[in-house]
């Protein structure tokens, strides 16, 4: 178990609905990140699917949640979002982080008032998606120090 | 009653035969004064048994009281119909009040008279009959204020609530719209990212064949999304700017449903379905030949894109059209998809514009409640687009603009929906479109 834990806490759960963005995130993470898992779903369905996949095998959650909003409309995100954060939620910890195109304010600060731990507006270029992933790595893997998993 | 005239049996008696006596006259008395005033109009309209109303029992009610007797009706309760009458007769509070101070004052000059006829009738029963007239009179008013009143707040918080809807149906629209703008804003947004990543991942050094074919496909895709949501915002604005003119001319409504049929083939085929068009060969009209032709466009691609694609069971898409007679045509555009969300169809049943009753306060059909009256065109309101959102990005601006342009046309637009077996869309208008 211990094994696979340390492996588990490399996880980064990445929800998007566009296949696009997922390859490139993926190729992205893959040459700045590698020593990184990162495992995609598309929906807030196929979200919770795999979270509770890992409490029933026993595996750690991932380290952090990448969240896209609109899924495809903002009130999926939202909801999504608001059932992870829930009181009643087993899934309250890992943090989410947003990551959406959207730089509306009311979505900023609706998220916020969920309970994101951050919000991030998605770059465009390889080299703005590459400085993004290194903040990420640096903030979340080498600085906060969050709750030890399982 | 406490006080009341049995002290004096014979006098009382008397005065109520002598009332009794001059009742046409007193009650056309009273309908002389209060025609005679000039803020009283309306009730040179009602007829004699109208306007009499109920104040022959109100005088029968006084009869009893000056006799003693415990009155058959209460008077309050005859007050409250009358007040009921005048309303639905439109007499308004202050007219309604002018008309019973009319009738005390014709009272007490009949008493006055009684006295002049009688003088040796005994003042104090003449005083006790008039405390009685005065407290009767009283009652009345009381009676008629209080159920004019009840109907009037009745009619105000009606008023009220109707505005009030209206109102809500206004913020209604403007979060919808706002909703559409800023999904569109970020659809764009997103797209436009995507092209970028694509195009600037094709510059890494080491990329293999197949994943430079990927950025580009990536690249190519995303543009295209892009290029085509600006076209519809664009058109969409024009719209809506009623910078779009109409441009009517003969044509044969068949053939350009053939030809339309014809060329989303392709996309049909792509995405695993089965498209049919079914109509008399030949339908001519008089229209906008290329917004009859966009209207049907997006109603087909957005039908062919709405189905599951490729899921082993074709979908079904079936455009068809006819005349209905020698005025109006129309064309559908039906297909075997999920269906609109539960609870959707009702929100076809409502009115786009807000009612709002447009009766003043004091004109003459203000009495009658008045009833919204039911839209009998099922319109696609803002609500369906927005919900229509859900299933696809862009696809609420493709519906906006079909029906813009239904109401350039003069064309209604229908949907019906059955959850699990498809959704349907009507578009009917004039053979002749008026220019």
């Amino acid at each position: 178990m211990h094994r696979s834990r340390k492996k588990q806490q490399n996880n980064i759960l990445i929800i998007d609905d566009n296949p696009d963005q997922w390859t490139l995130i993926r190729a992205v993470i893959e040459k700045t990140f590698p020593q990184i898992n990162a495992v995609w779903v598309a929906t807030s369905q196929a979200t919770i699917e795999y979270l509770d996949e890992c409490t029933a095998n026993y595996q750690a959650l991932p380290k952090l949640i990448l969240l896209d909003l609109y899924l495809p409309l903002r009130d999926n995100g939202f909801q999504l979002l608001q059932e992870l954060k829930s009181n009643a939620s087993i899934y309250k910890y890992p943090p989410v982080v947003v990551l959406s195109s959207s730089s509306n304010s009311t979505d900023i600060q609706e998220a916020y008032v969920l309970g994101c731990s951050s919000y991030l507006v998605k770059p465009a270029t390889l080299l703005q998606w590459q400085e993004l992933f290194n903040v990420v790595k640096t903030y979340w893997w080498d600085t906060v120090t969050v709750p030890s998993n399982r | 009653m406490a006080v009341n005239s049995s002290d004096y049996p014979q006098e009382a008696n008397e005065l109520v035969a002598f009332l009794f006596n001059r009742r046409e006259t007193l009650l056309n008395n009273w309908r002389s004064a209060c025609e005679a005033d000039p803020s009283l109009k309306s009730i040179a309209v009602m007829g004699r048994a109208e306007f009499n109303n109920l104040i022959p029992i109100i005088l029968d009610i006084l009869e009893e009281q000056l006799l003693g007797t415990k009155p058959e009706t209460e008077p309050a309760v005859a007050a409250k119909s009358h007040g009921l009458q005048r309303w639905q007769m439109s007499l308004g509070l202050p007219e309604l009040l002018k008309e019973l101070h009319h009738l005390s004052v014709i009272l007490f000059e009949e008493l006055q008279l009684f006295r002049q006829l009688f003088p040796s009738a005994e003042p104090d029963m003449i005083l006790k009959a008039q405390q009685q007239i005065l407290l009767l009179m009283n009652e009345v008013i009381r009676g008629s204020v209080t159920k004019h009143d009840e109907l009037q707040r009745l009619q105000a918080a009606n008023r009220a609530s109707k505005l009030e809807s209206a109102l809500q149906e206004m913020e209604d629209l403007s979060r919808q719209r706002g909703h559409l703008l800023r999904s569109s804003s970020h659809d764009l947004r997103s797209g436009l990212g995507l092209s970028l990543g694509a195009a600037s991942f094709l510059q890494m050094d080491d990329l293999s064949n197949e994943e430079r074919q990927q950025y580009v496909d990536m690249l190519n895709r995303n543009l295209t999304h892009v290029q085509s949501m600006l076209t519809d915002l664009m058109d969409l604005a024009r719209l809506e700017a009623g910078q779009e003119a109409l441009r009517l001319e003969e044509f044969d409504a068949a053939s350009l449903m053939n030809d339309l049929v014809a060329s989303a083939q392709p996309l049909a085929v792509a995405r695993g379905h089965i498209l049919r068009a079914d109509g008399p060969p030949s339908l001519w009209v008089k229209s906008d030949r290329l917004k009859v032709y966009r209207i049907v466009q997006n109603l087909i691609v957005n039908a062919l894109n709405y189905m599951p694609a490729n899921t082993g069971k074709p979908g079904l898409v079936s455009v068809s059209w006819v005349a209905e007679n020698e005025w109006r045509w129309g064309f559908s555009v039906q297909d075997s998809g999920p269906g609109l969300p539960a609870g959707l169809m009702e929100l076809f049943h409502k009115q786009l514009k807000p009612f709002v009753e447009p009766v003043s306060t004091l004109s003459a059909d203000e009495a009658q409640p008045l009833s919204v009256e039911p839209n009998q065109e099922h319109k696609v309101t803002s609500e369906t687009l927005r919900k229509e959102v859900a299933h696809s990005k862009g696809e609420g601006v493709g519906l906006q603009i079909v029906k813009r342009l239904c109401e350039l046309l003069g064309a209604s637009l229908e949907v019906e929906s059955v959850a699990g077996r498809g959704t349907l869309f009507r578009a009917r208008m004039p053979i002749e479109t008026p220019s």
